[in-house]
């Protein structure tokens, strides 16, 4: 433990949230406060939260759950994290009824804004006083009080069971349109509309946003997301035991996988008091770096790719596959390493595998530095990132942005230092920060990361003691709230399960970082050209498909329709 | 050399214009594998391209009820008129040729651009019309810089017959300004050519194929060849500039000049494919404000050419 005053912060704490009102607070785990408010005294209670604790407070995520059938009530789960002291808050507040209320947290902390939107579309709990009352994540012609995260909503019923009922009553289709709310008069008569999504070159899975253009200028940008719904959250709960659950969650995406799998865990041992052994710790962390490794060289491809530059996007493809080896050499496979259950890994690293990563780490060390410097060095490049897409300090901090994306506007968050982890607790990780806050920021940003992923698995490695690979547990205790954070590619990836009975979850609620920097993204994009509209959207290095998994919508929407949902934009452009 | 008869002047024009147009399809292959073999990448085959086009011919024709009439015209035109070009610049074969040719032949390839970005800007679909606006935009500057070029070269060498002009042969004195121009106009034909970092007006990522954007099946086809055949034809008119073709064939004598000549023109097509292929895969997209500065640059180039050419250096 290199934090040798860890639990005076912590006394310091709980006395801070007894004073301001919390009616019980409860350490659940290392890091992590629980204190339940009642719903009168919530905001009072988050405001004097932000008094006390002022920038370093920061909404990671917000958990609605169905408690009906075990305490009669629904309840709000927001994380605060506070980042500098190591801690994240978790604040409950109960609230009854068939249409609960609680008040929204979104006017103190705009980061809660899309979190508390999702519970209200999943679970029908109203947020009185949010600014943005409007659905998210269901479609727009989701019929009114049918929530699909209820636990009196079975995972199996399908909304619509005929392709008659599809068309609705009138026979007309059902466009399951999810447009964003559209923006003021004046810039709807003033300028051209170009609609970027659902389906564009620049954006690898479906997401739309609406550029308001004045000839070549964005004036502005709005985003509407979900389309991809995977309902994993309502499959995980009804039907999955504890140790199918990590399997689930690592295809949640298709490039940080592994990250979700370790978040998931950590969060089901920390309810469950399991000690995972120091060696599977070690062996989740090399795999998380060999993971980040491949996701930011990944990355680095396609930002080429969005500048017109095939050539280099070509040759970090082509560097990442010696990532993409070794990483099958470990675990069986090149993506979803499905390495992990709840206590500890599958699989050993011996030394055989461990000098093939070394030799890996060589030549991808080598051959990335080499073409980076050399790209980096064109005056072309450079121009054409430096001062675009620029986020704020001010405005990272206030939408909740996180990993590189935030450390390219100088917040120096990173969850392996700041609520350390595996095996991060283990050894010291050198966090990039540039503080330029533009698109150049974040490149360089990962860069260095790649850099230090590069040096942390070579110190893992080399550091790795001998032991178990599996912890021994029994039967898990129910209703017990646990959370999991890593810091994956993109940033901050938290999950939150309750424990239910017979080994199952009662409640899982993933957030990925892409959830919160995408957020983002219409604020940088505004007063922006429209040349400059693919890198900045890739530039936070988003993940659609890791953002939109939580729902359950079983509608066939079909390609036609999503046409037709462009044409009508075009129509109104 | 000229061909004597009438019925062999427009043997050789065909022959031209067919070349030609085959000629753009296989070049654009090459380029296809060079740029690949740069990215140490196989590559499509170097036929590639003509699948391409042959495969979009047999698609049906799809109409869009939200486009303008000459969004659909457009790419036929612009074919046409790309044919047009290629039977009026001398290439492989030479042509008879008539007094202000050159004229006609800028006109030409400048009309394929305008063509495209008309047609694109009444396409109603928002990534056409600003691709079309890129174009329009660049082309504006480009056609400048084209004029001054081929004006500085004509006042130098007295002549606007392109089979005449052999700038850097004719003068009996070396002169500065067909350098210049010649230098500015390789700048041009690589620019016109829509190859990185100048390809603006389709940008993949940001436009979605731009002026391509609206067409498919056999009006994409036409489109795509006639831009390609433009990319020739401003080859073509550069090489013609540069090297006395004229010299080559009558040295040799009909028919192995005239065959000497065509495979020389080919190789030097190739070449210049090759190059700017090059080229092409070391650079990324520039915005497109910056890529229009870049020919502005080129245009002053040009005006200096043109004003030395007009005082006689």
């Amino acid at each position: 433990m290199r934090r040798a005053s860890g639990s005076e912060v912590l006394g310091r704490v709980v006395e801070t949230l007894k004073r301001l009102g919390a009616e019980s607070v409860t350490v659940t785990q290392e890091g992590v406060v629980l204190s339940t408010v009642t719903k009168d005294r919530l905001r009072d209670f988050v405001r004097a939260l932000i008094r006390e604790y002022g920038e370093s407070l920061r909404h990671s995520t917000c958990m609605g759950t169905d408690l009906r059938p075990v305490r009669g009530s629904f309840s709000v789960t927001h994380v605060l994290a506070l980042d500098g002291l190591r801690l994240y808050l978790l604040v409950e507040t109960e609230a009854f009824g068939n249409r609960p209320k609680v008040p929204s947290l979104t006017p103190l902390l705009p980061a809660a804004n899309w979190a508390e939107r999702e519970a209200r579309d999943l679970l029908g709990i109203e947020f009185e006083g949010h600014p943005e009352p409007v659905k998210l994540i269901l479609p727009d012609p989701w019929p009114e009080g049918v929530f699909p995260l209820r636990k009196d909503y079975p995972y199996n019923k399908k909304l619509y069971e005929t392709p008659a009922q599809v068309r609705g009553v009138r026979g007309e289709p059902r466009f399951f349109s999810a447009k964003p709310s559209p923006p003021s008069e004046s810039v709807r008569e003033g300028c051209a509309l170009i609609p970027v999504g659902p389906y564009h070159p620049a954006l690898h899975e479906p997401e739309y946003y609406e550029l308001y253009v004045e000839g070549e200028r964005i004036v502005e940008a709005r985003y509407r997301g979900f389309f991809v719904h995977r309902g994993m959250e309502k499959l995980a709960e009804s039907r999955m035991t504890i140790n199918q659950v990590p399997f689930l969650a690592e295809r949640i995406c298709g490039i940080c996988g592994y990250t979700h799998a370790c978040a998931y865990c950590q969060a089901v041992e920390a309810a469950a008091r399991i000690e995972v052994p120091e060696r599977a710790l070690y062996i989740r962390s090399i795999l998380l770096e060999i993971e980040r490794l491949h996701s930011h060289i990944l990355w680095f491809g396609v930002a080429f790719h969005m500048l017109g530059f095939d050539t280099g996007f070509m040759a970090m493809w082509r560097i990442r596959e010696e990532v993409m080896r070794v990483a099958e050499a470990l675990t069986g496979n090149r993506k979803t390493y499905g390495m992990n259950l709840v206590g500890g890994v599958r699989r050993d690293i011996d030394e055989g595998k461990a000098s093939l990563v070394l030799r890996m780490l060589e030549s991808v060390e080598g051959e990335f530095r080499r073409f980076c410097d050399s790209v980096l060095s064109m005056r072309e490049v450079v121009e054409r990132v430096k001062e675009v897409g620029v986020l704020t300090r001010e405005d990272a901090r206030r939408l909740g942005a996180v990993g590189p994306h935030a450390r390219a506007s100088g917040l120096g968050i990173d969850v392996r230092v700041d609520h350390p982890y595996a095996a991060y607790r283990f050894v010291d990780v050198n966090v990039a920060v540039r503080d330029s806050c533009d698109v150049l920021a974040r490149i360089l940003v990962r860069y260095d990361e790649v850099i230090e992923s590069v040096r942390l698995i070579r110190e893992l490695l080399k550091n790795m003691p001998k032991g178990e690979l599996m912890a021994e547990y029994g039967d898990l205790p129910p209703l017990r709230v646990g959370l999991g954070a890593t810091e994956a590619p993109r940033g901050e990836d938290i999950h939150l399960v309750i424990t239910g009975r017979g080994n199952k979850l009662y409640r899982w609620r993933p957030r990925a970082p892409s959830y919160v920097n995408l957020a983002t993204v219409p604020t940088m994009l505004e007063g922006e050209r429209l040349a400059n509209a693919p890198i900045i959207i890739a530039s936070i290095d988003p993940c659609f498909s890791c953002t939109d998994h939580v729902v359950v919508v079983d509608l066939r929407t079909g390609v036609r329709r999503r046409m037709n949902l462009l044409r009508n934009a075009l129509t109104r452009g | 050399m000229s061909a004597a008869s009438p019925l062999l002047a427009c043997a050789f024009i065909l022959v031209n214009v067919a070349s030609l147009a085959v000629l753009a399809l296989i070049l654009d292959g090459v380029d296809r594998k060079v740029r690949a073999r740069v990215q140490r990448r196989v590559g499509p085959p170097i036929l590639q391209t003509l699948y391409d086009v042959l495969k979009l011919y047999r698609r049906p024709v799809t109409r869009d009820e939200l486009a303008g009439p000459f969004h659909s015209v457009a790419p036929a035109l612009a074919f046409a008129t790309s044919l047009v070009g290629a039977a009026v610049i001398p290439s492989l074969l030479p042509t008879s040729g008539f007094q202000g040719d050159l004229i006609v032949a800028v006109y030409l390839i400048s009309s394929v651009s305008a063509i495209t970005s008309f047609g694109a800007a009444s396409s109603g679909i928002p990534f056409s019309v600003v691709g079309g606006w890129r174009e329009a935009s660049l082309m504006m500057t480009s056609e400048l810089v084209l004029g001054a070029t081929v004006a500085a070269i004509a006042s130098s060498s007295g002549s606007l017959m392109l089979s005449s002009l052999m700038p850097l042969i004719r003068p009996s004195t070396v002169k500065v300004s067909p350098i210049i121009a010649l230098a500015s106009l390789a700048l041009l034909t690589y620019v016109e050519g829509g190859r990185l970092p100048f390809e603006i007006a389709e940008a993949e990522p940001e436009l979605a194929g731009g002026v391509a954007s609206g067409y498919g099946g056999p009006s994409l086809a036409l489109l795509m060849h006639s831009l390609l055949l433009k990319r020739v034809l401003l080859a073509t008119l550069f090489l013609d500039l540069l090297v006395p073709w004229g010299a080559i064939s009558n040295a040799l004598g009909a028919p192995l000049g005239l065959a000497v000549r065509a495979l020389a023109f080919t190789l030097a097509l190739t070449l210049v494919s090759l190059v700017s292929a090059v080229i092409e895969a070391l650079y990324g997209r520039c915005r497109p404000g910056h890529a229009i500065s870049i020919v502005k640059k080129a245009l002053i180039v040009s005006g200096v050419a043109l004003i030395a050419a007009c005082v006689g250096f």
